[in-house]
């Protein structure tokens, strides 16, 4: 206590003795201020231009993509295209080893999930009431309670007509910190809630030993069974239970605060230089023509991902996205390996396709293809961020991709059909990018922001392991919405 | 100055008038370097600060919308350009490392508080950057330590340690000062 007024004694004597306090300028201050705001400029005029700028030509980019992608069609021949549907839907030969699918019965496919027999939920409302809301299920009884540092009361607000009162319990737990404690018998859809009213810390009196942020801590415990007895388990709030302040132990609430939460979107354009290739393969060499014209399509990227901002300057970035990837060409995969007669296989740049039983097996060698190749794939980054200032930033890392599926369409001008093959026998599943990016973020709220600019992969295998190793490259924009946990702790 | 006469000094500046900018600034200006003295380690970062502030006070002045408040407005750009200036020369990047000042019972005699103005500035001008950011914030300005976590990017325990330290070099400093001047 003494400590305190000493303090205060200190911050009153500051106060005090620069109240009114004034320092007269030099003249050469204003020498050096005159010619500055005679020509009326405005400090980082030039950095906000700049960031104008660079919205305006990533929007531009963004545009000129998609504008190009619908302008261009199919290099696919259309007619080709026609009778695709027709030997899709023919039973193909199923050579062993591999995966011949018919494409309609895929996507008629469904699966069916298992409806989950418990639902549970709750929410807290930025308001200065918390509320906690649990939904009893069949054969289940859940305990949900609340606990709030200034927690005045807990009273019942609503339920649902089939909830019986005797099958809601509320209880204080402990009279001096006022939880409460909310219980309900098995029943089916039964619902109950409860509102704890918190008061509002009078402004600039903070409580002893806790900031005057204003928010309550809250918990719950669910499921809990109860055989009719009120029964009470420790129920600390959520930052407490992952260690305290300054004890040297994980503190989640520090660590929440440093978390963003995004949702990225990314259109990227793919390109492979191949040319012609040869290929050496049991001993046989055969000069081939790979992708002699091959011409990228957009491809898709999409994500949630977790920014952990470890200072000022630097996080790191990870989370999980899904890409569908997909790229046309021209006089692709022209080698034809003929290990048997029913394992006849085309090698193209998608990788190895079986083709016996199609039609396709009984052209030359020399024929020329043309292939679209779409691939989706699971992609983890594993990202570095530095933050040249407030909003710009440059990201670098690597990406490890899981290959999901994959799907190439072959036509052939020597050939009035069409094929098509799903599979990912003779793909890499696992493969990795290293990735070098730019970009921009722009505060739209305290707790959103959005964020966009260029970015590079650089794929270090390619999914096809066909001999060729080649190294695809991908370039685009990434643009996405990035929610903050809470108070971030850093500057922007 | 009345309220008439400072609109029609800003109501100039916004016009791009000179005379009515000088004018501005003769009123202002003294209060102005005062605070950045107070965020400053010496006299140039004061004097550096003191520019841009001034420069952005000019150049955001159309965005003013209560003239009531002009005061507090230009305050808070020095401050905030303190606090930049400091983040953008990376001085704040140092760890809590004044955790062994002698914690003995530190009392501040009337003696202290004879102190004249400028000596106390230059105790405050010779505390490490953050403390100094932290105590001119706190004590000086008023504001919470949440708000001081927010504006300097730390968390809000590291403020309120910085604040205890600053204090504590605070009166360590101005003992030895009174010292001396014994």
């Amino acid at each position: 206590m003494s400590n305190e007024i000493l303090h205060d004694d200190l911050d009153d004597f500051l106060k005090n003795k620069f109240e009114g306090h004034t320092i007269v300028p030099d003249d050469k201050l204003w020498a050096r201020i005159e010619p500055q705001i005679t020509m009326n400029m405005v400090p980082h005029a030039k950095y906000v231009r700049m960031k104008y700028a660079f919205i305006a030509a990533a929007a531009s980019f963004v545009a000129v993509v998609f504008l190009w992608f619908a302008q261009n069609t199919s290099i696919l021949n259309p007619k080709n295209q026609n009778n695709l549907s027709i030997v899709e839907n023919s039973k193909l030969a199923n050579p062993s080893n591999t995966e011949l699918e018919n494409l309609h019965e895929k996507s008629n496919a469904t699966e069916k999930k298992i409806a989950s027999p418990e639902t549970k939920n709750a929410s807290s409302e930025n308001s200065n009431n918390l509320k906690v809301k649990a939904n009893l299920a069949d054969n289940s009884h859940y305990l949900a309670a609340i606990s709030t540092d200034e927690c005045q009361d807990l009273q019942l607000i609503s339920k649902s007509e089939v909830c019986a009162p005797e099958q809601i319990r509320i209880a204080k737990i402990d009279p001096v910190e006022c939880p409460g404690l909310i219980t309900g018998q098995d029943h089916p859809s039964a619902s109950i809630m409860a509102m704890a009213k918190k008061p509002i810390p009078p402004s600039g009196v903070p409580k002893p030993g806790k900031p005057a942020t204003g928010k309550s801590s809250w918990s719950i415990n669910l499921p809990k069974i109860d055989f009719g007895s009120l029964t009470f388990s420790s129920r600390r709030p959520l930052n407490r239970l992952y260690g305290d302040r300054n004890s040297g132990i994980f503190d989640l609430s520090e660590f929440l605060k440093k978390i963003e939460v995004g949702f990225n979107y990314s259109p990227l354009l793919s390109s492979r230089t191949l040319g012609k290739n040869q290929i050496t393969e049991n001993g046989n060499i055969d000069r081939q023509y790979f992708n002699d014209i091959e011409k990228a399509l957009l491809t898709n990227n999409f994500g949630l991902d977790l920014l952990y901002r470890a200072n000022d300057r630097w996080s790191i970035r990870t989370g999980i996205y899904f890409t569908q990837y997909q790229h046309e060409t021209q006089n692709d995969a022209l080698h034809r390996d003929v290990i048997s007669p029913e394992q006849l296989i085309l090698n193209t740049s998608a990788g190895k396709i079986p083709v016996y039983g199609t039609g396709m097996d009984q052209l030359s060698s020399l024929s020329v293809f043309n292939a679209r190749i779409d691939l989706s794939y699971l992609e983890v980054p594993l990202v570095a961020r530095y933050y040249w200032d407030t909003h710009f930033f440059t990201d670098a890392g690597m990406n490890y991709s899981y290959l999901k599926s994959s799907k190439t369409s072959i036509t052939s001008e020597a050939y009035t059909g069409a094929f098509s093959y799903s599979g990912v026998e003779g793909m890499r599943k696992h493969n990795f990018a290293l990735s070098l990016g730019f970009g921009l973020d722009y505060k739209l709220s305290s707790r959103f922001k959005f964020e966009i600019g260029p970015e590079v992969k650089w794929q270090v295998n390619s999914f096809a392991s066909n001999g060729m190793n080649t190294h695809p490259l991908y370039w685009g924009i990434r643009a996405g919405i990035r929610f903050k946990w809470r108070n971030p702790g850093y500057r922007n | 100055m009345d309220k008439t006469g400072l609109d029609i000094i800003v109501s100039g500046c916004l016009q791009g008038d000179i005379q009515h900018k000088k004018a501005f600034y003769g009123l202002f200006a003294p209060h102005l370097l005062s605070v950045s003295y107070r965020y400053a380690k010496n006299k140039i970062d004061a004097e550096d600060i003191f520019q841009e502030s001034v420069l952005k006070v000019f150049g955001y002045l159309h965005q003013l919308k209560e003239l009531e408040k002009i005061e507090w407005w230009m305050k808070r750009i020095v401050i905030n350009e303190a606090i930049r200036f400091y983040k953008k020369n990376r001085s704040l990047v140092f760890i809590e490392d004044y955790q062994t000042l002698n914690a003995a019972e530190l009392e501040l005699s009337d003696v202290y508080k004879k102190m004249e103005v400028d000596e106390v500035l230059k105790v405050i001008q010779e505390l490490p950057d953050r403390m100094r950011l932290v105590i001119n914030l706190f004590s000086i300005e008023g504001f919470s330590h949440e708000e001081i976590a927010e504006m300097l990017g730390i968390s809000v325990g590291t403020s309120k340690s910085n604040l205890f330290d600053a204090r504590k070099k605070i009166k360590i400093l101005m003992q030895e000062k009174v010292r001396r001047i014994i």
